[in-house]
């Protein structure tokens, strides 16, 4: 699991499928997923998991679906008050498993 | 309205090349303008530097050469180039207009001159299961670090190159636990190498840093040398890593969490896509842009500086950042600085330890094409090697009808994660030499655009 390695102040909430998370204005989503022990976000075309990879928007394996619709590479997308973010595979799917 | 912004010079990436050269440029009285896709300057190396800067002891893990970047974002801040963040550029034309997404929307603007100062990239590490989710690059693992300061304890790193060594030290000194360490680099110091090393006496301190590293590094993890055979293990994410040690023993390591690296390449998205003329270097296994000693491409006006023209690093990006902007600003009749033959001696001095970095770090065939069938060679498209070694039999001529055959490069990541390996298999295939292979073609938009952003563009231009 990631972990902070200095203080940091949560001042806002993201909703990953709907479920509440406190995070930090201007967070990388890729961040806040991988703090919340979620690293596959994204299925491949044969149906293999994947998750961020590269953190520099060179791998596209972190792609994410936003509220209106919209498609991101969430090492790229920076994290804003109420903002909601959804996944093709999620931590239940993962943990599920 | 942006359709009709005009700059002396457009400079894309906010790195230490990119703000050297706008440093420079505002103090020559160029109008320059900088578009970069971070929300603050600093590029990879320095990246979040100015925000980390606010409580700098809270991250002083990063060591001393992170926060030189800080002068020099302090510098650019203060400077009169102008910086628009969040800027994605996907398009540049022969004629100096740069089309980039902000905001939501597609803008573009016309330069006198354009510096494409991109940096570098992780070269792919294209092994057994590193596709899996748990499995990152090291550049992300450092990514993480500065940004949010945050890292996974028991993590086990494999692989190796300069910033390996850097990145795990950095994690040692933020106090998290490293489970393992595997070099990947084989055992071998040739008299070539040695020669090579001859430059690199001039920077003692450099040569030092990375032995004291190492001398941590094995004191705090299990440090393996010499690893082959690595494969990645793990069904829906990564569970650990097998390898074959120095001694021939098979080795695995459980892990949840797993970084590997095999060095950076030039970020040749943008410098391709601009039709720019690239080379072959045999030396660093890349291509680089062709260019002349300051900097100015194959197309007239459009420069680039930094590890994007070839790998030397931030010290040196600064340099040439500074040169190409000074050939500008006397080309624009501007207050022409006097190029300093100093400046020059300063580019090789900072560059010289590379030659011999590159030799002691060169990635080994086995590491630049995977051993296992099963591997996954290009990632977007899930292509293992034997799906694309496939189509490769069936007589492609190059990379862009293999793209035909089997789709390999031709998801979103637009070859960047598989170019240089497809390259390899057909040069392993067919025995042509690699420059002769060539890379897949780069088309713009080299950024994923939506077709609501690109009509922004068109409104503008209506209304221009």
């Amino acid at each position: 699991m990631f972990r902070q390695v200095r203080t940091q102040s949560q001042d806002i909430t993201i909703y990953i499928d709907d479920r509440p998370c406190a995070a930090r204005a201007g967070d990388l989503l890729a961040n806040i997923l991988l703090h919340e022990g979620i690293s596959a976000v994204h299925v491949a075309p044969n149906g293999a998991p994947r998750g961020p990879y590269c953190m520099m928007g060179v791998c596209f394996d972190c792609m994410i679906t936003l509220e209106d619709g919209r498609v991101e590479q969430a090492c790229q997308t920076y994290a804003e008050d109420g903002m909601r973010i959804f996944l093709p595979v999620t931590r239940a799917d993962e943990a599920g498993q | 309205m942006t359709a009709g912004s005009h700059y002396d010079l457009v400079i894309i990436g906010a790195g230490p090349a990119g703000m050297a050269a706008a440093i420079e440029a505002s103090e020559g009285g160029l109008r320059a303008l900088i578009l970069d896709d971070q929300p603050a300057p600093g590029g990879q190396v320095y990246r979040h530097v100015l925000q980390n800067a606010v409580r700098r002891e809270a991250s002083s893990y990063l060591g001393g050469d992170y926060w030189s970047g800080q002068a020099l974002a302090d510098a650019f801040a203060a400077s009169s180039a102008e910086l628009w963040s969040e800027s994605r550029v996907w398009q540049i034309t022969g004629d100096r207009e740069v089309f980039f997404t902000r905001q939501g929307a597609a803008q573009r603007v016309s330069a006198g001159a354009i510096l494409i100062a991109t940096g570098a990239m992780e070269r792919p590490m294209p092994v057994r299961g590193w596709t899996l989710p748990g499995v990152m690059s090291v550049g992300a693992a450092q990514t993480m670090l500065k940004t949010t300061g945050s890292g996974a304890d028991g993590a086990v790193f494999a692989g190796s190159g300069p910033l390996f060594y850097l990145t795990i030290w950095q994690y040692l000194q933020a106090g998290l636990a490293v489970r393992a360490v595997v070099d990947t680099a084989p055992a071998r110091m040739t008299l070539a190498q040695y020669w090579l090393a001859m430059p690199a006496l001039l920077q003692p301190g450099l040569l030092l840093k990375g032995l004291r590293w190492r001398a941590g590094i094995r004191r705090k993890t299990d440090y393996f040398v010499q690893a082959t055979s690595v494969a990645i293990n793990g069904e829906d994410r990564v569970t650990g890593l097998s390898f074959t040690d120095a001694s021939g023993q098979r080795q695995t390591i459980p892990a949840e969490h797993l970084f590997i690296h095999q060095g950076v390449v030039p970020n040749t998205s943008l410098t391709m896509a601009s039709d720019l003329a690239h080379r072959w270097c045999p030396r660093q296994l890349c291509w680089h842009p062709g260019t002349d000693m300051f900097g100015e491409s194959s197309v007239a006006g459009i420069f680039v500086a930094g590890d994007g023209m070839g790998i030397a690093g931030a010290a040196a990006a600064v340099s040439s950042g500074r040169l190409a902007a000074r050939r500008i600003i006397a080309r624009a009749g501007g207050r022409a600085l006097p190029m300093g033959p100093v400046r020059r001696f300063l580019k090789w001095r900072q560059a010289a330890i590379r030659p011999f970095l590159d030799s002691l770090f060169r990635p080994p065939d086995e590491w630049r094409v995977p051993q296992d069938d099963k591997a996954i060679v290009c990632r977007c498209e899930a292509l293992t090697k034997a799906d694309v070694a496939a189509a490769i039999a069936l007589g492609v001529s190059g990379p862009n009808q293999l793209k035909g055959y089997c789709r390999a490069g031709m998801g979103r990541c637009q070859g960047r994660m598989c170019a240089l390996t497809i390259q390899k298999m057909i040069h392993d295939h067919g025995g042509q030499p690699e420059d002769r292979v060539g890379h897949l073609r780069i088309r713009p938009p080299i950024r994923p655009l939506t077709v609501g952003e690109l009509a922004a563009l068109a409104n503008d231009d209506a209304g221009a």
